[in-house]
């Protein structure tokens, strides 16, 4: 998409030209004849996921929650992250004009088979949540010597 | 001369083309689906809170850079201004998803009155952008007592 957009400096001062267009928040879709037992909204974080050689980095969208109210589970081969916002509307306000919903995050992932699922460690700052998964080291190939005899 | 032949051999009425020219204008302006399907905003999204002595802005934008943050008040208008997406990974061997916003952004929002600008505060907190704007005495509610004559 904008591939020049690179932003390793510190003061962040890179130009951006091409903008993509920002999507609006996108609530979770629940199994047919299911409902929710909170009345909470349940949205799907955006994501940007890279791979590297050595591992796959996930970095989350979740506005509004913060260490605390972050939870990922790993079952089977799916990780799934949840997060929980703490406050919906400042306390002693009303809101008045509403452009974004404010709720819970939840959203999984089918990981491949060679994530070391020990070695995973996430992170989070200002919102933004950083999942790094190590991958597996290959399994190293024993030559057997041949002796003659 | 041949106007005849030239539209297809029917008169030219200026009415059909502005009705179409309408109708095509109105299909550029209301282009707001990308082809994913979703909803496009205004980006990033803001919702405005109020209480009697005070308005409340919040600006979600995970990961931004709170000191390249420009809140500017100039009489009734509050431009928030800042940078998506410093925090992005670095290109490695490849995105696989690549989902959040990046690139500047500035949000001018036009108030029912003029505010402070000494009395502006702004946070920056989980990814949201606080603004806190002091209504003035003019424009603070003031109950009537009605006089019975």
């Amino acid at each position: 998409m904008n591939p020049e957009v690179n932003c390793g400096a510190a003061a962040c001062g890179c130009a951006t030209s091409a903008e993509q267009p920002v999507v609006a928040k996108k609530e979770t879709s629940l199994p047919e004849g299911t409902e929710r037992t909170k009345s909470q909204r349940v949205y799907v974080p955006l994501v940007d996921i890279v791979e590297k050689d050595d591992q796959l980095t996930l970095v989350a969208d979740l506005p509004g929650v913060d260490e605390t109210g972050i939870d990922i589970a790993i079952e089977k081969n799916v990780l799934t992250i949840r997060g929980q916002v703490s406050h919906a509307v400042p306390a002693g306000f009303q809101l008045r004009y509403e452009e974004y919903g404010v709720g819970d995050y939840e959203r999984s992932f089918m990981l491949p088979n060679n994530i070391d699922r020990e070695g995973i460690q996430a992170s989070m700052k200002d919102g933004v949540l950083r999942v790094t998964l190590p991958k597996l080291k290959p399994a190293t190939t024993r030559r057997v010597p041949v002796v003659a005899g | 001369m041949n106007l005849l032949s030239r539209f297809g051999g029917r008169l030219w009425d200026p009415w059909r083309e502005i009705g179409q020219l309408q109708q095509e204008m109105g299909r550029l302006l209301n282009s707001t689906r990308t082809l994913s399907g979703h909803d496009v905003r205004e980006a990033p999204p803001v919702n405005v809170y109020a209480n009697d002595n005070d308005i409340l802005i919040t600006l979600e934008s995970p990961g931004i850079d709170p000191s390249l943050v420009d809140v500017t008040v100039a009489g009734s208008t509050v431009t928030l201004a800042g940078k998506l997406g410093c925090d992005r990974p670095d290109e490695g061997t490849g995105f696989h998803r690549r989902e959040r916003p990046v690139g500047q952004f500035s949000r001018r929002l036009q108030l029912p009155f003029e505010v402070d600008p000494g009395k502006t505060e702004a946070s920056y907190d989980r990814g949201v952008l606080s603004v806190k704007l002091s209504r003035p005495e003019s424009a603070k509610p003031r109950r009537i007592t009605v006089k019975a004559s």
